[in-house]
């Protein structure tokens, strides 16, 4: 191996050490052969040329950074054919420029994504203004070529399957998909950039609104890499308060999936069941938080709001009350044939496809991959309050997927109850000096839909010299490109729908 | 002439840049908790049969053509409702950079819906607030027909 140096980092900060690069392939595979899965990629730009981190997680070794540095006008090789890290290579590209050869793989190609700058290369900083909409890439790779007798068949950007705008490209042969494409881009607001322009304490309710879905998960994982650079522990009781509005959130996101899920494959009235259903959870986050979506309930150092015991009382009755609610539905779902005939049969995918594709969470788990970042150190969860196992299904069809969420629910509410039952007394606040000292942070937990990831760059000022969020839907968009070939036509938005898709954390 | 549907528009959701936050609570107006259906709202992901416009999230540059060619294409007179601080005023990813702030800097907006994100009880009220322009407006069509 080269001098590519390594630094062992869960939620310790880091000092950062620029190295040369010419062996990071070498580097590459050889952490990937000692069972090391990229997770994440961060660009930055210095004052000349690019820094990469290339961050690896091994289940229970925590994460690891390979550092780079590119010299002006310089490259680094693609490590894509190596470990599945297309999209992150892509993305690193699109937002700071950074060349990276080699990269040819269709559909997804650097340059592809419709920017209208490069956001962080610094002439993305002054506001846009509407004539810089960019143009349509004619014959882009991104749209599949459609072939002699072959249909083409474009959904979106408005689609009524569609509740976000996301451009999908299917070529089709019969019913059957032979090719698929995606455009993405719809979406994007520049979120990394504003984190970097604005003092910390601003940037964590602009991290919460990553998504709307799970913005409990970001404004945790903020928080918890600016604790990290800036050596803050928050208190015990915050950590539980944390896990229990976690858990919830978990509840209500499946909740929400399972029920998009049904009213994809055509059950309405499942549809409107599972939102029925989920408004409880909504009450209950709304107990705990004080608000219903954007809960503005984290924060680093702690939790903004504590529970006092009379409350904490009722909110476990009502928790136990809303878990039979759930075990009702649960039955309902499970006892209907008619569904587990048609999921049980499309959209499959393997334990080795889904390592490949690098799909985390219930994704991964309805493969078989016994992987859930909330039982290991890095993940953050308080001993007492990890799930003890991996709820994994061996089906890796649409069916398996939607087995494992239904059977996290009751999980989740289990955790949720034992947070609030075994609540320990004392602060629910530490202080966080307002300038970030200098240093940097990794760090990861399990979001509803997979691993989220947030690195962060402290250079002594307020404002963070560097934020990278990694989105566990961006990692899902190769795993829906692998579906879709083979795939039924009628199958495809319940195979999207069973991933899980979130265009607004996708893009950022 | 079209007759107009009186109490019964159609509803579309156009996503212009949406965290989904407010997305989801629209939904949740949906579902039987708190039931839009009631009014005679429906929700219709077909622009041509849409009376109002429910717009989200602050408009990215993609989302400004697609809220353009959506508006074109429904029927007037029709409502456009900005729903949540984004797409009423830019909210919070107003100055990010890739956006140009509210809906109105696209299209003419009827009814500004603040919140991040509203609640459905406030979804419902802005909605029924759409429904009385709607009608005022084809009130004064008619009169211009008549």
């Amino acid at each position: 191996m080269s001098d590519a140096r390594e630094y062992v980092v869960s939620e310790l900060a880091i000092e950062p050490r620029p190295t040369t690069a010419e062996d990071l392939r070498d580097a590459v595979s050889e952490l990937r052969a000692k069972g090391w899965r990229l997770a994440s990629l961060s660009a930055r730009v210095l004052d000349a040329g690019h820094e990469l981190q290339y961050a690896f997680h091994h289940a229970g070794r925590g994460l690891r950074v390979l550092v780079v540095e590119v010299a002006e006008g310089g490259s680094v090789p693609t490590v894509s054919d190596l470990a599945p890290s297309l999209f992150l290579e892509a993305e690193a590209h699109d937002l700071t420029g950074v060349t990276i050869e080699g990269i040819d793989i269709e559909p997804f190609k650097p340059g592809q994504t419709p920017l209208a700058k490069v956001p962080l290369s610094g002439d993305g900083v002054a506001p846009i203004t509407q004539h810089e909409t960019p143009a349509t890439v004619e014959g882009s790779p991104l749209r599949p070529s459609v072939g002699a007798g072959q249909d083409g068949l474009p959904i979106g950007p408005q689609h009524p399957i569609l509740p976000e705008p996301i451009e999908i490209d299917l070529v089709l042969d019969g019913e059957m998909v032979v090719d698929a494409g995606v455009r993405i881009g719809h979406v994007h607001r520049g979120i990394e950039a504003a984190l970097q322009r604005r003092d910390w304490w601003k940037g964590i309710p602009l991290a919460e609104r990553i998504c709307g879905i799970c913005s409990g998960i970001h404004s945790y994982t903020a928080s918890r890499a600016v604790e990290a650079v800036a050596g803050v522990t928050p208190p015990d009781r915050a950590r539980a308060l944390r896990v229990c509005l976690l858990e919830l959130e978990r509840v209500h996101s499946h909740l929400l999936t399972i029920g998009h899920l049904l009213e994809a494959m055509g059950l309405e009235s499942g549809f409107q069941d599972a939102w029925k259903v989920r408004e409880t959870t909504m009450d209950l986050l709304e107990r705990l938080s004080g608000n219903r979506v954007n809960y503005g309930f984290i924060v680093p150092g702690g939790v903004r709001r504590d529970v006092d015991e009379p409350e904490r009382l009722a909110l476990i009755d009502a928790i136990a009350a809303h878990d039979e609610e759930v075990e009702d539905l649960q039955r309902r779902i499970l006892s209907d044939r008619s569904i587990w005939k048609r999921l049980d049969q499309s959209g499959q995918v393997g334990l080795d496809g889904v390592i490949d594709l690098g799909a985390l969470g219930p994704n991964g788990r309805g493969s078989g991959w016994a992987s859930d970042l909330r039982m290991e150190d890095s993940g953050g969860y308080p001993v007492n309050l990890r799930p003890p196992f991996a709820r994994t299904d061996p089906a890796g069809t649409v069916g398996g997927r939607l087995r494992v969420r239904l059977a996290e629910l009751t999980d989740s509410l289990a955790l949720a109850q034992l947070a609030l039952e075994t609540l320990p007394e004392g602060e629910t606040m530490a202080k966080v000096p307002r300038n970030l000292p200098k240093g940097q942070s990794w760090v990861h937990s399990e979001a509803p839909r997979g691993e989220v990831i947030y690195h962060i760059v402290g250079d002594g000022t307020s404002t963070p010299e560097r934020v990278k969020v990694r989105t566990p839907t961006l990692a899902n968009v190769p795993a829906f490109l692998a579906l879709m070939p083979g795939a039924h036509v009628e199958d495809v938005p319940s195979i999207i729908a069973s991933l899980d898709p979130c265009i607004s954390c996708t893009e950022r | 002439m079209r007759e107009p549907v009186g109490q019964s528009p159609w509803i579309l959701v156009a996503n212009a840049g949406s965290c989904n936050g407010c997305d989801i609570e629209i939904l949740a107006t949906l579902t039987p908790h708190y039931d839009v259906e009631r009014f005679g709202g429906l929700n219709k992901g077909n622009p041509r049969q849409a009376d109002i416009m429910l717009v989200t999230g602050a408009v990215t540059p993609l989302g400004a053509d697609i809220l353009r060619d959506l508006a074109s294409q429904m029927p007037d007179p029709h409502v456009v409702l900005a729903t949540g601080a984004c797409a009423a005023a830019g909210g919070i990813v107003g100055d990010t950079g890739n956006t140009f702030g509210g809906a109105d800097e696209i299209l003419p907006v009827d009814v500004y819906l603040p919140g991040c994100p509203p609640r459905p009880e406030h979804i419902l009220a802005g909605v029924l607030k759409a429904i009385a322009v709607l009608t005022r407006k084809r009130a004064a069509t008619a009169e211009v027909d008549a």
